[in-house]
C-alpha cells in the first residue's frame, strides 16, 4: 500500500465515522479485514489496546492500523487521514455556519446517524463474537471444547463487571489476559 | 472526556462559556469525525481560525500519536511470545464484552421508538447479512432519519388543532 491510499482510506473512514467513535469501528473492519490486509484476530488485538489507552479509541485505531500498514510514517499519515475531514467541515461550520445544530434536517440525520450506528457497532460485536468467544467453524470442527464455555463465562463476567462497575477498560483487559493465559 | 474540556476550555482558558460549549458538543456529534476531536477544532476555530483549528487538532492527537506508535512497536515485538498469544486469546473476549455493554447502553439511549428499531436492526442487517460498504449503510441511516422523523413532524402538525389561538 502506498502513502496517498492510505490517507486516502483513512479520510473516507474519518469522514463515515457518524454517531460516535466507536462507529470508525465497523468501517475500518470492512477496509482492512474484509480485504485481507489484517485478520479478524489482530483488528481485535488493536481494538483492545486502543481501549486502554489515552485517546479517543478512532484514533488510536488510526494510528495502529496506519503504523501495520507502513510503520512510522503509516501511522501518522493515517491519523492524519482520520482527521482531515472532520478538520474541514468543523471549520467551516465555525466560521461561517451559526445555528448548524439546530437545523432540523441536521437533527433529523443525526438521529438517523446515531442509531445506524449502534446496529453497526453491533456488526463489530458479531465479528468479534464469532470468533473469539463462540467459534462456530472450530466447534463445527472439534465439538464444543471446555474452553468454548470457558470463554462464555469468561465473557459474561467480564460483561457484567464493566455494566456494574462502569471500571476502567484496561482492567476488563487486564482480567482477559489473565483468563487467557490460565484458563484457555 | 467532556467534563475535562468544560474544565480547560470554559474555567482554566476561558475560551467559551458553558452554554455555548454544549453547543460545540451538539455540533460535533452531528457531523463526521470523533466528538473530542471535532469540539477541539472548533475551539480552536474560535479563537484563531484555521491555523487555530489546526493547532487545536494537533494537540488532541499528538499524543494518541506518540503513545500507540510506542506500543506498536513492542506489540510487533512480542506478538510471537507463546504467552503474549494465550493472553490476547483472553484479551479478545474482554473486548468482546465491553462492546456488548457498550452496544446496550447506546441502544438504550438512541432507540426510542419504533423507527429507532427499524434503522438500528436494518443497519446490522444490511452491512453483516446483505455486505452493504459501510459508508452506504451510513448514508442510509442519516436518510432514514431525514425521511421517518420529517414525516412524523408533518404528520403531527397535520393533527394539530385549526382553530389558533386569535380565533375565540
Amino acid at each position: 500500500m502506498n502513502y496517498l491510499t492510505l490517507f486516502l482510506m483513512f479520510c473516507h473512514i474519518g469522514l463515515f465515522t457518524i454517531g460516535g467513535g466507536l462507529a470508525a469501528l465497523p468501517l475500518m473492519h470492512d477496509a482492512f479485514v474484509e480485504s485481507g490486509i489484517l485478520t479478524n484476530s489482530e483488528f481485535y488485538d488493536m481494538v483492545a489496546i486502543s481501549q486502554s489507552t489515552p485517546g479517543p479509541i478512532g484514533i488510536n485505531m488510526a494510528t495502529f492500523v496506519g503504523f501495520r500498514n507502513i510503520s512510522y510514517a503509516g501511522a501518522v499519515i493515517a491519523t492524519i487521514g482520520m482527521v482531515t475531514p472532520s478538520l474541514i467541515t468543523i471549520y467551516l461550520i465555525a466560521r461561517f455556519v451559526d445555528d448548524f445544530e439546530k437545523n432540523p434536517i441536521v437533527r433529523r440525520s443525526m438521529r438517523g446517524f446515531r442509531t445506524s450506528a449502534v446496529g453497526l457497532i453491533a456488526s463489530a460485536v458479531y465479528y468479534v463474537l464469532i470468533q473469539s468467544v463462540i467459534n462456530v467453524d472450530e466447534i463445527k470442527e472439534y465439538g464444543v471444547t471446555i474452553d468454548d464455555l470457558l470463554a462464555v463465562v469468561v465473557c459474561v463476567g467480564i460483561g457484567v463487571l464493566y455494566y456494574r462497575t462502569k471500571c476502567h477498560p484496561a482492567l476488563c483487559i487486564a482480567i482477559g489476559a489473565i483468563a487467557g493465559v490460565f484458563l484457555f | 472526556m467532556l467534563p475535562m474540556l468544560k474544565r480547560e476550555v470554559v474555567e482554566k482558558y476561558g475560551w467559551q462559556d458553558e452554554q455555548e460549549l454544549l453547543n460545540v458538543f451538539a455540533i460535533g456529534q452531528s457531523t463526521p469525525g470523533i466528538i473530542a476531536i471535532n469540539v477541539a477544532t472548533y475551539v480552536g476555530t474560535r479563537q484563531r481560525g484555521l491555523l487555530g483549528a489546526i493547532a487545536a487538532t494537533s494537540g488532541m492527537v499528538v499524543p494518541s500519536l506518540v503513545i500507540i506508535t510506542v506500543i506498536a512497536t513492542f506489540f510487533e515485538r512480542f506478538k510471537e511470545n507463546e504467552y503474549v498469544y494465550k493472553a490476547f486469546s483472553g484479551i479478545r473476549v474482554a473486548v468482546c464484552a465491553m462492546l456488548v455493554v457498550i452496544v446496550v447502553g447506546l441502544a438504550r439511549k438512541a432507540v426510542t421508538d419504533n423507527a429507532g428499531w427499524v434503522i438500528m436492526l436494518g443497519a446490522f442487517t444490511l452491512s453483516v447479512i446483505v455486505q452493504m460498504p459501510i459508508y452506504m449503510v451510513v448514508f442510509c441511516g442519516g436518510l432514514s432519519g431525514v425521511l421517518f422523523y420529517s414525516i412524523r413532524a408533518r404528520a403531527k402538525s397535520d393533527r394539530a388543532p385549526v382553530v389558533g389561538p386569535e380565533e375565540k
